[in-house]
């Protein structure tokens, strides 16, 4: 009798506890409450969905903040409509990066509120690749500040079969981004390859829609070039080492070696190997491991003599390279955050936040009709923002184009140059 | 007559295929596993003229292979032991190794540049802190969850192993977070010591080998030591 109390105490416990953690932890900012719906003077939710957890935290930490700044230099409204923000997490501490099922749970969570006119997201492209679909049924705009995979918005060289149509069950679009795709960036990082003397590369990537998307970008610009690529191969991410594949490329003679990925699929440990077995070759990345979890050795990041051999491409420039508003954007975020030193992506969670506020503002009390929100968007046209001047294209890509070239020095990514990529 | 030539043919039938469903059981897994490096080799001497990039696989999974074997070993004692399968064991490995690195890089602060003698003494210090802690580790993990349970059915200290999984992978996670953690190459893993028909055989791959080769012995020492007087060893 007293064990079947017990057990009924028992499941009782656990249902409470259950019910407790589905009320989530999810961390609410902005603007004050208030009836949403139609009409001004209502309240509109913006979310955000970036990996919280992992290597890239302290980018999408930096990101969250510059989304906050925005809102708070706008006093928490757009226009008339208060705008209420928070923040969701698409990763989990067992994996360190993103999964699927977090995005999925938060695209369906933002999807079910009536009020969500904007969500910003994801980080990742492979997530994007579960959100769009979810999203472009209800459909709400999203926009994304850092995916860079071609086949999310168009079927140019570097996407996959059946994209990006996939992604688009409704055939209509609400997803746009405000770098540049990878089109710009694998043009680019075979144009920085060629300048510093490659003659012939070797091409890893981590079989995710952006590495091996962006792999495919690289493999076609290098033989524009007149790159010889050696070779073009998946790996396993959760691997324990990778010196069989490093042998590899040893023995295809090359001087030069990409990873095409991002840093939580064994990117370090890569990277040391290959650098153990071909000791004179230089060694380049994507803007998937142009963060701190790579760069320094303190987070887990490669070591100092590793890194003296990477560069890294990134869409992200040098404060002076932005126009004046960017330049005080990098002010304003040292002066509200302490932070000599920003991330350079806090500046495009900062321009994706602003342009959710100034499209709402100019809609009025439009703002949380959905689908003007969405036209508005892709009607996007000579934006002067912190980025600098751009349009929003009718696949919803910018025509942003510049990429910031890093070396690594002290565990921190230190600008060199802006690439122009060569694209023919 | 015909009768008894069928009775004679029915027998003769039966044993043959019996042969052939023998050979099948005891050998077709390994011949389906061949499958793979037999048609990767056939590739390799159509593209390169050679073996090589096959052998170099080989030994990297000879090598790999050789620190599951010692994981394994782990799981097989326990089980051999006390009839449970510890679905804790890979995260007490996870532990130590993170506190092995901790050790070695964070206490004593070998690197790469420390001397060799310095490295040697370094690292043999580290195993002795890794089999402590691993093994103090799963002392505790007995007397608290599983000793308990040791008149229980045999799920409910199933059960318990895939709990203390769950509080071990979570602690992991909180002490060094979700990303991978890199250590320095102190034993110059990728360092080739010699050649053979162009495979190169590295520090790692000796260094794996040995110690999986010496770790049973000394593991069957122990127990034999240690073992109940009378029970064979």
């Amino acid at each position: 009798m007293r064990v079947r109390w017990l057990a009924v105490f028992a499941c009782l416990l656990g249902a409470f506890a259950l019910g407790m953690t589905a009320c989530g932890d999810d961390d609410d900012d902005g603007g004050g409450g208030g009836d949403s719906g139609g009409g001004g003077g209502g309240t509109a939710n913006v979310y955000s969905s970036l990996p919280l957890q992992g290597a890239s935290r302290p980018q999408t930490t930096a990101m969250v903040d510059g989304i906050k700044l925005a809102l708070d230099q706008a006093g928490g409204k757009a226009g008339e409509t208060t705008i209420k923000y928070t923040s969701l997490d698409d990763s989990t501490a067992q994996a360190g990066s993103w999964t699927p099922e977090a995005v999925g749970a938060n695209a369906r969570k933002v999807a079910g509120d009536d009020s969500a006119i904007a969500y910003i997201g994801e980080f990742n492209s492979g997530g994007s690749a579960v959100s769009i679909p979810i999203l472009n049924e209800v459909p709400i705009a999203q926009i994304s500040p850092a995916n860079t995979a071609v086949g999310l918005t168009s079927d140019e060289p570097g996407a996959d079969k059946g994209e990006p149509e996939k992604y688009y069950p409704t055939g209509e679009r609400h997803y746009l981004r405000i770098v540049p795709k990878d089109t710009i960036q694998g043009a680019a990082l075979a144009t920085v390859m060629k300048k510093d003397g490659c003659t012939k590369a070797y091409i890893l990537n981590d079989k995710e829609v952006y590495g091996a998307g962006l792999s495919r970008n690289v493999e076609i610009s290098a033989k524009a070039q007149g790159l010889e690529v050696a070779g073009n191969e998946g790996i396993d991410p959760k691997a324990p080492n990778f010196r069989s594949q490093a042998a590899t490329i040893k023995d295809a003679g090359v001087d030069c070696f990409l990873f095409s990925g991002i840093t939580a699929n064994g990117a370090v440990q890569l990277y040391k190997d290959v650098s153990a077995a071909v000791s004179d070759a230089k060694l380049y990345g994507p803007d998937g491991v142009a963060e701190s979890g790579f760069s320094d050795p303190k987070e887990g990041g490669i070591p100092a003599d590793v890194a003296s051999k990477v560069k890294v491409t990134v869409a992200t420039l040098a404060p002076d390279e932005y126009p004046p508003e960017g330049q005080k954007f990098f002010d304003d975020f040292s002066a509200k955050y302490g932070e000599q030193n920003p991330d350079p992506y806090a500046i495009y969670g900062y321009e994706a936040m602003k342009l959710v506020l100034d499209t709402c503002k100019q809609l009025g009390s439009d703002c949380t009709d959905r689908q003007k929100m969405i036209d508005a968007l892709f009607a996007t046209k000579g934006r002067e923002s912190v980025l600098g001047t751009y349009d929003i294209d009718e696949n919803g890509d910018t025509t942003l184009t510049d990429y910031g070239v890093y070396s690594i020095e002290g565990g921190e990514l230190k600008y060199e140059e802006t690439v122009k990529a060569e694209t023919g | 007559m015909e009768a008894s030539t069928e009775a004679a043919r029915g027998p003769v039938r039966a044993n043959a295929w019996d042969r052939v469903q023998k050979y099948i059981g005891q050998y077709g897994l390994i011949a389906v596993l061949l499958i793979m490096p037999v048609a990767f080799g056939l590739n390799d001497l159509a593209t390169d003229g050679n073996l090589t990039r096959l052998g170099n696989n080989l030994v990297a999974g000879l090598s790999n292979g050789a620190i599951w074997a010692l994981i394994a070993l782990g799981y097989t004692l326990v089980y051999g032991i006390i009839e449970l399968i510890n679905f804790a064991h890979g995260e007490v490995f996870m532990i130590g190794s993170l506190v092995t690195a901790a050790w070695f890089w964070g206490v004593i602060g070998l690197t790469e540049e420390t001397a060799i003698l310095g490295l040697i003494v370094g690292l043999l210090a580290s195993l002795v802190v890794a089999m402590l802690t691993s093994g103090a580790l799963n002392v505790m993990i007995e007397r608290v969850a599983y000793r308990p349970l040791r008149s229980a059915p045999k799920l409910a200290p199933l059960i318990t192993a895939v709990g203390m999984s769950f509080i071990l992978q979570n602690v992991g996670l909180l002490w060094k977070g979700g990303n991978q953690q890199g250590v320095p190459d102190l034993v110059d893993a990728q360092h080739t010591l010699f050649t053979v028909f162009g495979v190169t055989i590295e520090n790692a791959d000796i260094l794996s080998v040995a110690v999986t080769i010496v770790m049973p012995k000394t593991v069957k020492s122990v127990c034999c030591a240690f073992r109940r007087s009378g029970t064979p060893c």
